[in-house]
């Protein structure tokens, strides 16, 4: 069966008056089906929000996509002219951001907000998107008889904004959902909520959904399968139950290894060394002067993809036959 | 007024019945009203351990943590700091007691001035205090290198620093006056996990080293599990609940989860409209 999203190679580089040109995402491919929940998982500057910002061919402008292709539903998007790449914006592919805070518009009612991205892609009267929007809005578990409908988003708690922008990004009802950080911004009983609730959605509306976060926490809820991304490559990538609990790369076990478990053990065990600097790539494998086993082919060579289990990958030459 | 502190004598810090109401809009808004931020908040830390204030945004976790130190003056309760009530200290007695405390604010890059170097960050409160030059160099010096910033940073500015780094730099300025608490106000927030770690364990270390007192306000779960002897689980402004350690932390999920399902029950939306 052909899969809803596959990226291809990509390859997107930034440049800079200043500095040497930064390689961003490095030949990055992986797959969505229909109806998936996967998730990305990355520290920051590791090419996630780039990644993201990618399949919707909404790059800033320093940006360069060197190769590759992002197949949506059998067209490429990367090669599509703006007009319509807009048609699948929000309609076929729609995104969750980290501050919801930013994304609403400050000076315009939720309600409206929220019909608003309806009447864009489809053709509808006003009082028929205003209905629609009012179930939307109770789909994300706003009360019937709430105000929240002429309320500025800055009247609302960030996890009710949060609630909003989900109602927004659900509205066309499009087969894949990309949340950037869904979580990041909100307090904890926040962060239970929304998660909880994106998993009842896509279970719901069977949608895909691609979860983009730097804690595993999150994974843990609903996933079914992860990516994790090391400057600008994915370094592993296997079902979501194998990934977390038997981690192959050891940049994946140092990460998981770094947050507390369980009361009272008194020192953690951070992987040593910072993130590399994107302009300054270590050769080789990136994450060899931070590795515990590093080998001498690690400095000479990126390594390759093995997959020591079936459907589960890594880009480490401890896994090499 | 009582005489002798309430609480045991282990206690560093601690208060009773400690309340707070802010105004809010300004004196001439139609939807000028009080909000109750602290209502009748006791509680203690022994010397060398960690207290972690959590709950939800606006549960009164800062407001706590700027009353205990003299940042913000409570309505009514007392603060004891060392067995001494704090309302009744002497001016210069006042002084002594608040570079006791130290903040390590939330976001260093807002925190921190971004027009001075690193040298002069870790060592300006020495200034204020009225140190040599000399010696003020000395101790930021000392105290850059034990929070394991790399040598060259002296001259560095703020934003020519990580921000892992950024959080070193913040955690040695709040340790130049030796206190002897230190308030993490979502000091661990926002960073990666392998550097949260780190930073994570130089706390631990420097506890240990210099028996430090920490309060810690944070809203991950795990994390304050880990670094806590005690938590309190803050809510609208009052103690619900005091959890010692060994921490479980299914029980805390529950205690969240089980509010916020009652909260949406009484579908309470509208909280935060005017």
């Amino acid at each position: 069966m052909q899969p809803l999203l596959s990226v291809h190679n990509v390859t997107v580089t930034y440049r800079s008056s200043d500095r040497p040109e930064i390689r961003a995402l490095e030949d990055v491919t992986f797959e969505v089906a229909a109806g998936e929940a996967v998730g990305l998982l990355g520290e920051s500057g590791c090419g996630k929000t780039t990644l993201a910002l990618t399949l919707l061919k909404s790059l800033p402008q320093a940006a360069r996509v060197l190769r590759g292709s992002v197949i949506f539903r059998g067209t490429d998007l990367l090669t599509l002219e703006e007009s319509g790449v807009q048609k699948v914006r929000g309609a076929g592919i729609s995104m969750v951001h980290q501050e919801p805070g930013l994304a609403l518009n400050p000076v315009i009612r939720v309600g409206d907000q929220v019909s608003e991205v309806l009447r864009a892609h489809q053709t509808m009267t006003a009082a028929r998107a205003k209905e629609e929007a009012r179930s939307l809005l109770l789909q994300v578990g706003f009360a019937a008889d709430s105000r929240v409908w002429d309320a500025y988003p800055h009247q609302l708690s960030g996890g009710q904004q949060q609630r909003v922008a989900i109602a927004q990004a659900i509205a066309c009802r499009p087969p894949l959902v990309i949340a950037d950080e869904p979580t990041t911004a909100l307090d904890v009983a926040a962060q239970i909520e929304i998660l909880a609730l994106l998993k009842s959605l896509k279970e719901k509306l069977q949608m895909a959904v691609l979860i983009i976060t730097h804690e595993t926490w999150p994974l843990t809820q609903f996933v079914d399968r992860v990516l994790v991304m090391y400057a600008g490559r994915i370094v592993e990538e296997g079902p979501a139950r194998r990934v977390l609990e038997q981690p192959l790369h050891p940049y994946t076990c140092g990460l998981l290894r770094s947050r507390p478990m369980g009361p009272h053990k008194r020192l953690l065990e951070p992987i040593p060394g910072e993130p590399p600097d994107p302009a300054n790539l270590p050769a080789g494998c990136a994450f060899s002067p931070r590795c515990s086993d590093v080998m001498n082919v690690c400095h000479n060579r990126a390594p390759q993809y093995f997959s020591p289990e079936a459907s589960h990958h890594v880009a480490c030459f401890k896994y090499a036959e | 007024m009582q005489s002798d502190s309430p609480q045991s004598r282990e206690a560093v810090l601690c208060c009773t019945r400690l309340s707070k109401r802010y105004t809010q809009g300004g004196w001439l808004s139609k939807n000028r009203r009080e909000v109750q931020a602290l209502k009748d908040v006791s509680l203690s830390v022994r010397t060398g351990s960690t207290l972690a204030l959590i709950g939800e945004s606006g549960s009164g976790k800062s407001t706590l943590a700027r009353c205990l130190t003299c940042l913000e003056q409570p309505d009514s309760g007392e603060i004891w700091f060392a067995g001494r009530n704090v309302a009744a200290l002497t001016h210069r007695e006042r002084v002594a007691f608040q570079r006791q405390i130290q903040i390590v604010f939330q976001e260093p890059a807002a925190s921190l001035n971004p027009r001075l170097n690193a040298l002069e960050i870790v060592s300006e409160p020495l200034l204020i205090a009225g140190e040599s030059k000399k010696q003020r160099h000395e101790r930021a010096l000392y105290l850059m290198h034990l929070v394991g910033l790399p040598d060259d940073s002296p001259k560095r500015l703020p934003s020519e620093f990580s921000g892992g780094q950024r959080r070193r730099l913040a955690i040695a300025r709040a340790l130049t006056l030796e206190p002897s608490i230190l308030i993490l106000d979502e000091s661990l927030s926002g960073l990666d996990p392998s550097i949260q770690a780190q930073i994570s364990n130089l706390l631990t270390g420097l506890q240990e080293t210099y028996h430090l007192t920490y309060i810690c306000i944070s809203h991950d779960l795990d994390l304050v599990a880990h670094l806590a002897d005690e938590i309190a689980v803050l809510h609208q402004g009052q103690i619900v609940k005091l959890v010692p350690a060994p921490i479980d932390l299914a029980d805390l999920h529950d205690e969240f989860m089980g509010r916020l399902q009652r909260a949406e029950k009484a579908s309470s939306f509208g909280a935060g409209l005017p």
